[in-house]
């Protein structure tokens, strides 16, 4: 465990060197957030509700999006790939550590760095566009929002290390990044909120694990789910943990084999 | 500019060109699916537009049709865009690796190779995309079209392209002084999602930013606007003052920077 916590800690060091890019990162997030709330908060000046759902909840769900990019989040996907196409990962197999721990754990440093530094941009945000409403949030469902998040690491990190895996077969996978982006984006609930979506697009993102990593848990938070769908949901996002480590425990083992056999 | 230059850009252009597509075909299943993924995007913001209008009749008086025409002239608008301002991303990471003397040293204007050194040919194809949205919704609005709204719409996309390159440069130059700022183009790129919306929905202070200051509805609402007959008097008299400003102070800036640059091999005559 010592040598996790060496690694992160020299990664914390480099993101405070660099702090000006990892700042101009978290801004662009707040950008991106605000943006997408943008059209939401426009339709407010006019009217409160959105069908059933207030308009105030739903800039909040992109604001609270962009928060859970730094709990959820982490793009270590380019890290590991760097590392096998560079022919470096010869140099990890030996190690006394899990060969990819230097990407993935360096990952989570930058998110510590980017969490630090998008929250004050969040309470701007907030301030200026929604104002600070302890009701935009359930607290009484913080519990199971809370039960969430280790699911929603859990498979975006999945996604992540299957995706950097890829180049142990595929020279370039900057193809395969943008499509995983791609439907991230229509089927995660990162265009608008899961819950105003049209209903054939819910319906198929229900089955697939992108809404579990930032739209449901999201949706959840500000009290937009019922108990019901919200049992569905962890149940759901548990069975997507369960299939997802074991596919991307499947591509380890065979990426590791033709690294080894075929050489760098 | 004489022939002489001229004919340098073109031979530059050629080769840059012919380069960037051999690249492009070299992997083949990549170049599949990165093409497969750029069509698939512009789902993303049609999608958007379903979701809106499964809850409202109109937004700020466009109807759908209507805001399917700002996305796409705004979606084609960034791809017309698009290898240019990924071209100039690579400025600030040339001033902190010191490597901007190889780009200053040939016997071209720096900005041929910093604009044009390579082309994307899956961003050329993807614009059949909105060129297509926009045949589609053509008979469901009404389009001011005349001579004057053609040379109105020019002008107005030659002071995007303008804005958005004097813009970049100004805010990339800034690494001469201040470290990487190849983060703006992801600003940027979020940023240019404001263009998919009308004119009129953005006011007060923000509206003073995105339409006058940092004029980034040029790239979709302001020629939408412009086709729909529905820009305000004074809209493109602010803009041109705006794109004005930005040269000048890009041009200042960019100045400034070159004289206080010292690339990654300037030892000032002290080793020697």
């Amino acid at each position: 465990m010592n040598k996790y916590w060496q690694i992160f800690r020299i990664n914390i060091y480099h993101q405070f060197a660099d702090r000006a890019e990892s700042i101009l990162w978290a801004v662009e997030g707040g950008v991106g957030s605000f943006v997408g709330a943008l059209p939401w908060l426009l339709i407010g000046t006019q009217q409160d509700t959105v069908g059933d759902y207030s308009l105030r909840g739903v800039a909040m769900y992109y604001f609270i999006t962009y928060i859970m990019w730094y709990i959820s989040g982490g793009s270590f996907g380019w890290g590991v790939s760097n590392l096998i196409s560079g022919g470096n990962l010869s140099n990890y197999l030996t190690r006394p550590i899990f060969p990819f721990a230097n990407p993935i754990v360096g990952e989570q440093a930058w998110k510590l760095s980017g969490f630090i530094y998008s929250v004050p941009i969040l309470l701007l945000l907030i301030h200026f566009t929604v104002g600070f409403d302890i009701n935009l949030i359930d607290i009484n469902i913080l519990p199971y929002w809370i039960l969430f998040i280790p699911a929603t690491i859990l498979i975006f990190g999945s996604l992540e290390f299957i995706k950097g895996l890829m180049t142990f077969w595929l020279t370039k996978i900057t193809g395969i990044t943008a499509l995983n982006e791609v439907l991230n984006v229509i089927f995660g609930g990162i265009i608008a909120p899961i819950y105003l979506l049209p209903v054939w697009l819910q319906n198929i993102s229900t089955v697939l694990p992108f809404q579990y990593i930032f739209g449901f848990p999201t949706a959840v938070l500000i009290g937009e789910v019922t108990k019901s769908q919200i049992i569905n949901g962890l149940v759901i996002s548990y069975l997507w943990v369960i299939v997802l480590g074991i596919i991307t425990f499947g591509v380890y083992k065979l990426g590791i084999r033709k690294y080894e056999s075929v050489g760098n | 500019m004489n022939l002489s230059a001229i004919k340098k850009f073109v031979n530059y252009i050629k080769v840059a060109f012919k380069i960037s597509l051999l690249t492009e075909f070299t992997y083949l299943s990549n170049f599949v699916v990165n093409l497969l993924s750029e069509i698939m995007i512009s789902a993303y913001f049609l999608i958007f537009i379903e979701t809106i209008f499964l809850n409202f009749d109109e937004f700020f008086g466009y109807n759908r049709y209507e805001m399917i025409l700002i996305w796409a002239i705004a979606y084609l608008t960034s791809l017309m865009m698009s290898d240019i301002m990924q071209n100039l991303n690579s400025l600030p990471y040339e001033i902190m690796e010191g490597t901007l003397d190889r780009l200053l040293m040939k016997p071209i204007n720096i900005f041929i190779p910093l604009l044009f050194r390579r082309f994307r040919l899956i961003k050329s194809i993807t614009m059949i995309v909105p060129i297509a949205a926009i045949y589609l919704v053509l008979p469901y609005i009404e389009l001011h079209i005349n001579a004057e709204t053609i040379a109105l719409l020019v002008y107005t996309l030659i002071l995007m392209a303008l804005f958005l390159i004097t813009s970049s440069i100004f805010i990339y130059s800034l690494s001469f002084w201040f470290g990487q700022t190849g983060t703006y183009y992801w600003i940027y790129f979020s940023l240019s999602d404001i263009s998919h919306l009308p004119m009129n929905s953005i006011k007060g202070t923000m509206g003073a930013i995105f339409n006058k200051i940092y004029p980034i509805t040029l790239m979709g609402s302001v020629p939408a606007a412009i086709l729909l007959n529905r820009v305000p008097d004074d809209a493109i008299f602010y803009v041109t003052i705006a794109v004005i400003v930005w040269c000048f102070i890009t041009y200042f800036i960019w100045n400034l920077g070159l004289r206080s640059y010292t690339s990654a091999n300037a030892t000032g005559g002290m080793s020697e």
